[in-house]
């Protein structure tokens, strides 16, 4: 997957490479507005991960620029500014995706890899994990055949573990998919749900299934 | 012309009048007294009392002259003191928002108008004071994100390292969680720079206020389910309020959240929701130990975090409580903290419900 980033400051652009170099992309890193959006418009990029606030030309003008031509190319906006205002200008120059500062590296990489898969693979309905499924049609939770009564916060809350395929969620992304809150909320609502969870699905079997990731989140895998 | 001028002359003027008054009425009686000298001589001049001819005099002399001088010296103690109250009612009506609207000045130079100049300056000087501290956290809590940022970044890579030592994971994984509760703080200030700065945008749909409070208190069954603190909605009449959908949720999520945080072990949290005249009215009450009454009224401040004993037990920044009156006051509602009767810690707030 061939990534550009346009960002001007140095070391969130090191930090940016880096991060999504280990993370198996291949990166290009443009430094203003204005060369990032020759680039996005000379070369075939998979995703553009863009600032807003950016010397020669800002994000949302390259992004408005880049639409006027006609390219699809997915984008995630980046930035420091008023949060829901900034969504909201940004979604509408054409962004799919904007995240606000300061954001967790596994909170962009979760956001890239379902901007990347969105368009491509439809969501399934039926999700599995081990012995855990989830019909997301019926909202019916099975684990090693039995069937568990769950309350549709905590269903809502599975499912959301469950479509991130093993990969770390932040508490704010579970907040913003299962309660569509776009504030912190300054209360452990999230980690309380979460042990409500795991009461309902990890005890009483052996192989837990919900992982906290200290100072990043929850994920649900096998332990390795 | 100064008001010690303008007071000197008409208090002159005043007392001028006033002599005009008595030396009139004093050239009237010697008149008087030189005719019946004239007409009956000496015998009927001494026929006349002195004491009467006094009275006469204070009567229609002096009397007059007196309620003159008393009028004259009302009338210009009201057209001295009308300004000095103008000014006052201006004064009292000064607050944070109408700092740069300057108070109109009479411009004749006078005392009263170059007291209103240095009042002007004054409010133009807080009003400077009052922008540099808003835009401040505005533009620190903004710069400090980008930083918080790479940090935050660059702890998760030192995380993913396999080769990390268990000693240095784990004090990883302590500073990735201060850099949160950080970027946490750092947003709370945000939140409230911005409502300050009159930027965060607000929508006003009408909405059924009852529907949220049910919500929220589903939530807060949970929340406060850990500490064994049972949660009641007593009352939840149906109620329509004007309103941001988003910012309603975060309120009520903040009070409910300090409802659970400042209780006690097996306690209770109490919500209702009526429908007054006019007004929506929603109270939160739990059974956590009671404020003196003098810090009540400040748990709303940004960073107040009550006595020394409840914030070392009580976790957060102490900035929920301002981010629930920043909205109240947006929502154009009240919020109040009292102490029930029965002992009980109750948050009021008050909104203008849609009839």
């Amino acid at each position: 997957m061939n990534l550009l980033i346009v960002e001007d400051d140095k070391k969130t652009a090191a930090l940016l490479v880096s991060a999504l170099d280990q993370a198996g992309f291949s990166t290009n890193h443009a430094a203003d507005g204005e060369s990032g959006l020759q680039l996005a418009l000379n070369e075939a990029f998979d995703a553009l991960v863009v600032d807003i606030m950016l010397p020669k030309r800002d994000g949302l003008s390259l992004v408005a620029a880049l639409r006027a031509q006609g390219r699809k190319t997915p984008v995630i906006m980046l930035s420091a500014r008023g949060e829901v205002e900034q969504r909201i200008e940004g979604l509408n120059a054409g962004a799919d995706d904007y995240l606000p500062k300061p954001y967790a590296m596994s909170e962009l990489l979760a956001r890239l890899r379902s901007l990347l898969r969105r368009n491509t693979v439809l969501k399934p309905s039926l999700l599995t994990l081990a012995d855990l499924t989830l019909d997301t049609a019926t909202r019916e939770v099975r684990r090693d055949g039995k069937r568990l009564e769950l309350s549709s916060r905590e269903n809502l809350l599975l499912e959301c573990l469950l479509r991130a395929e093993g990969r770390v969620i932040s508490r704010r992304d579970i907040l913003a998919t299962v309660w569509e809150y776009d504030f912190d909320p300054g209360s452990n609502l999230v980690d309380v749900y979460v042990r409500r969870l795991r009461d309902k699905i990890d005890r009483s079997h052996a192989v837990p299934l919900i992982q906290t990731v200290r100072g990043l989140g929850y994920a649900m895998r096998l332990q390795p | 012309m100064t008001l010690r001028r303008r007071i000197l002359c008409h208090y002159t003027a005043t007392l001028c009048v006033s002599l005009v008054i008595v030396a009139g009425w004093c050239w009237f009686e010697f008149n008087e007294q030189r005719e019946i000298m004239l007409q009956g001589g000496v015998a009927a001049a001494t026929k006349e009392s002195p004491l009467v001819e006094t009275i006469e005099i204070i009567l229609f002399g002096g009397l007059p002259a007196i309620l003159l001088g008393v009028i004259g010296v009302r009338l210009l103690m009201r057209r001295v003191l009308r300004p000095i109250e103008d000014l006052t009612a201006v004064l009292e009506q000064t607050d944070v928002s109408n700092l740069a609207q300057p108070v109109a000045r009479s411009g004749n130079g006078d005392e009263l108008d170059r007291m209103t100049t240095v009042f002007n300056h004054m409010k133009e000087r807080l009003g400077v004071s009052f922008t540099q501290t808003r835009e401040f956290t505005l533009h620190a809590s903004h710069e400090l994100k980008t930083p918080l940022t790479i940090m935050h970044g660059t702890l998760e890579q030192m995380l993913d390292d396999p080769a990390l030592a268990a000693v240095h994971r784990e004090r990883t994984s302590s500073m990735l969680e201060e850099v949160q509760r950080l970027s946490s703080i750092v947003g709370q200030l945000a939140f409230l720079a911005k409502v300050d700065a009159g930027l965060l945008a607000i929508e006003h749909e009408p909405l059924a206020l009852d529907e949220l409070v049910r919500e929220i208190t589903e939530d807060l069954s949970i929340l406060a389910a850990g500490a064994e603190i049972t949660v009641t909605l007593s009352d939840c009449q149906p109620v329509q309020v004007r309103g941001d959908r988003m910012r309603l949720r975060q309120l009520l999520l903040n009070l409910a959240d300090n409802a659970v945080k400042h209780n006690q072990q097996g306690g209770h949290v109490t919500l209702s929701l009526r429908a007054e005249a006019q007004h929506a009215l929603l109270q939160i009450s739990n059974t956590g130990s009671v404020l003196p009454p003098e810090l009540r009224a400040r748990v709303f401040e940004r960073f107040f975090r009550g006595d020394v004993a409840h914030s070392t037990s009580v976790e957060g920044c102490g900035l929920g409580l301002s981010i629930a009156e920043s909205i109240t006051r947006a929502h154009g509602g009240s919020i109040v903290m009292e102490v029930t009767p029965d002992g009980l810690t109750r948050l009021t707030v008050r909104f203008p419900s849609l009839s």
